[in-house]
């Protein structure tokens, strides 16, 4: 098989997941709390007033901050003390994370996480966020793909 | 400022114009007294050694979990199969060339045991909430599986544990 | 296999003895830089060349990691405005100790300017461990150390930029001279500027799609030594070069994911800063230290009262009480990072002699064992004195 004979030049708007669950930079820690008590996932995309993508807030950045009192061997511990006292979800976020357009080729995105490990991308448009594409929606997609042929 | 507050007075208790010893200890020692039984989930979803690779994928598109424990015939843990690793072995061909080797080796082999990654993070069952959940920070894992005598028992997961931590604090 | 022994050896102490100090609540940087010192007593007056070069490397990775893991603009803006005069005062005062008292000691002007940049910095790591331990951590005196130490990395890395440039030259630059490293300065800004917004972000387009392994780590590591030459060719320190890498690198998102951030930090942290912090023992001489002269106490005491002092003075001004001001002025005084370049580079540079070397060696020692019994202490009493007059928030 070659590249089109897995993915016939699929793009990555046509697989990945467009309802999500966000964030807003001003939202609160317990806001974020309440999302992990009701929801499975392990990131949360953060955006602004406009709906553009200005951060993520993941698990361990959560723990990290719930733990502070217990792991004190953390090299970031300033950074994370610091981020423990902030007011909204702005102030803890994790900055820059990682995006592709929507006309990105799977094969390529596909590509990217398996080699670097990452499991999930943020689709935007005009810097605004549309979606993403996490590893499960490509092995779902293959493994439809597979069991019509 | 009334907000800040309430941060504070969430993620670290009590106040700080006095006895600022004694309110501490106590959520360590909660944090210390729930042992991991109290949060494991039992219920899992575990893959055998014998299973075939198109079982597994099948396997990722029913269920939402991330990793899944491998456990051989006498119920003992034996290894795990990852999202990453199974998206690998799909994309097989469309990997760069210098991944194959291991890789193509594994996709010989069609059934877990012989794609799976051996030795998982592993716990006791006399392990604490804090144990755990230090384990994870320090060595970025996203769930540990807790066994006995080398017998799956159960996986605890960072989910899990963030939920019980902020319960105690709130 | 010499080189190899002394690796070896020396990762092992430092490892080994940075966590027993880490253990009863110091810096690991204690361990490392006593790895350095032990090992000094049994490989007698030599330098071995390896070592100080892969010194050097720690001391561009130490700033390189600074820069891509840890500045981040935009918590500094959300810091509270409210710390900029405790830290304005705090470092004055401690710039202008240490400038003083190299004055009075007759080092020329270039040596005390060295000595001022080393006293002027403050790195608060362990003290944050007490304050989270005294439930201190979101008190007045507490969050303005937090945000204070912030600004005053900033201005540390500043002025090491300054003075290590200045140290390129060898003597106190003229008026032309200083216009021609500000203009080189600017050059070097702005290349990095078009390089970090224009060309790294569509090269890692093409890397991430390379098919050799690692290969985003790789030119993350590449994009680090490359920064440190570039500085280097334009008459100004690798490390500061390192360190505009790194900031550069933090904002290009395909740069940053954990997997490679885990590899830069392993590297790092786990290789060459420990290096470079028992390169800084190894290098004392310990004779200055045995004889305890004058100055080296001064040096000690100096340093640390200039903090003091000047956090104390800094934060009555913006209103706290005197105990919560003793507290924050007690919380700027621990150092454990840039002013350990800053001598380093002075060192190397034949700027600064032994005696100052190892004389601020052991202020930064002194300081991190002193500074969380100090903090301690201060906290306690606060907390007895609150509890006999009425407990008022």
């Amino acid at each position: 098989m070659s590249d089109s004979g897995t993915f016939p030049s699929t793009k990555v708007y046509e697989i990945m997941v467009k309802s999500l669950v966000t964030v807003n930079e001003n939202d609160t820690i317990n806001d974020i709390l309440e999302l992990f008590k009701n929801y499975n996932f392990h990131t949360y995309p953060v955006i602004n007033d406009k709906h553009e993508l200005v951060g993520e807030v993941n698990q361990d950045i959560i723990l990290e901050i719930l733990l502070l009192d217990r792991i004190k061997s953390s090299k970031n511990i300033h950074r994370i003390a610091i981020k423990s006292m902030s007011e909204n979800i702005k102030g803890i976020m994790e900055h820059h994370p990682l995006t592709l357009s929507p006309d990105t080729n799977l094969h390529h995105a596909a590509d990217l996480m398996v080699k670097h490990k990452v499991n999930h991308v943020y689709i935007v448009e005009d810097s605004k966020l549309i979606g993403i594409l996490s590893k499960r929606d490509i092995i779902n997609h293959v493994y439809r793909i597979r069991g019509l042929s | 400022m009334s907000k800040m507050n309430k941060i504070k007075g969430k993620f670290f208790t009590g106040s700080n114009n006095s006895k600022t010893g004694e309110d501490k200890p106590s959520m360590s020692n909660r944090c210390q007294r729930i042992g991991i039984n109290d949060i494991i989930k039992k219920d899992i979803v575990t893959l055998s050694e014998g299973d075939l690779i198109e079982d597994i994928i099948n396997v990722f598109t029913k269920h939402r979990f991330h990793t899944y424990p491998v456990i051989n015939d006498k119920g003992n843990l034996t290894g795990v199969i990852t999202q990453n690793l199974i998206l690998k072995i799909i994309l097989l061909d469309i990997m760069p060339q210098t991944d194959h080797t291991d890789l193509a080796v594994k996709s010989l082999s069609n059934d877990a045991k012989g794609i799976m990654d051996p030795h998982p993070v592993t716990v006791n069952l006399d392990s604490n909430l804090c144990d755990v959940a230090k384990l994870m920070v320090k060595h970025n894992v996203n769930q540990v599986f807790a066994v006995d005598n080398g017998r799956l028992v159960g996986i605890v997961s960072k989910l899990d544990v963030i939920n019980e931590i902020s319960k105690i604090r709130g | 296999m010499e080189n190899i022994l002394i690796i070896f050896v020396i990762l092992i102490l430092a490892k080994v003895l940075g966590e027993f100090f880490e253990r009863i609540g110091f810096s690991s940087i204690l361990g490392e830089i006593f790895a350095g010192i032990i090992l000094s007593l049994f490989l007698l007056s030599q330098d071995p060349e390896t070592f100080s070069f892969l010194a050097e490397l720690g001391a561009i990775f130490l700033l390189f990691t600074a820069g891509y893991k840890e500045v981040h603009l935009q918590e500094l803006r959300s810091a509270s405005k409210k710390a900029i005069i405790p830290t304005i005062t705090q470092i004055l005062l401690a710039f202008s100790s240490g400038f003083i008292l190299g004055l009075i000691f007759n080092f020329q002007i270039l040596e005390s300017l060295f000595m001022a940049v080393a006293f002027s910095a403050t790195s608060i790591g362990v003290l944050v461990k007490i304050l989270i331990d005294y439930n201190y951590l979101s008190s007045k005196p507490g969050s303005l150390m937090l945000t204070s130490a912030i600004f005053d990395d900033i201005a540390g890395i500043f002025m090491l930029s300054i003075v290590v440039t200045v140290a390129e030259l060898q003597h106190l630059p003229s008026f032309s001279q200083i216009l021609t490293i500000f203009a080189k300065l600017a050059f070097f800004m702005l290349s990095m500027a078009v390089l970090g917004l224009k060309i790294y972000p569509k090269l890692f387009d093409y890397i991430h799609k390379m098919h050799i392994k690692e290969s985003i780590f790789s030119f993350v590591i590449i994009i680090a030594l490359f920064s440190a030459y570039f500085a280097e060719a334009f008459e100004l320190h690798a490390v500061i070069g390192a360190f505009v890498g790194g900031i550069i690198l933090s904002r290009i998102p395909i740069a940053k994911i954990e997997d490679v951030q885990s590899k830069v930090s392993g590297l790092s942290y786990g290789m060459f800063t420990p290096l470079f912090f028992a390169y800084i023992g190894f290098t004392v001489d310990l004779s200055v230290l045995e004889t305890t002269s004058l100055f080296t106490v001064l040096v000690v005491v100096m340093a640390l009262f200039g903090k003091l002092v000047g956090g104390f003075i800094g934060s009555k001004i913006v209103g706290l009480d005197s105990s919560d001001s003793l507290i924050f002025g007690i919380g700027v005084m621990p150092r454990a990072g840039i002013e350990l370049v800053v001598i380093t580079v002075g060192r190397n540079r034949g700027i600064i002699g032994d005696e100052i070397y190892s004389a601020i060696v052991l202020m930064v020692i002194v300081s991190i064992i002193v500074s969380p019994m100090l903090l301690k202490f201060a906290i306690n009493a606060k907390e007895k004195s609150s509890f006999t007059s009425s407990s008022n928030p």
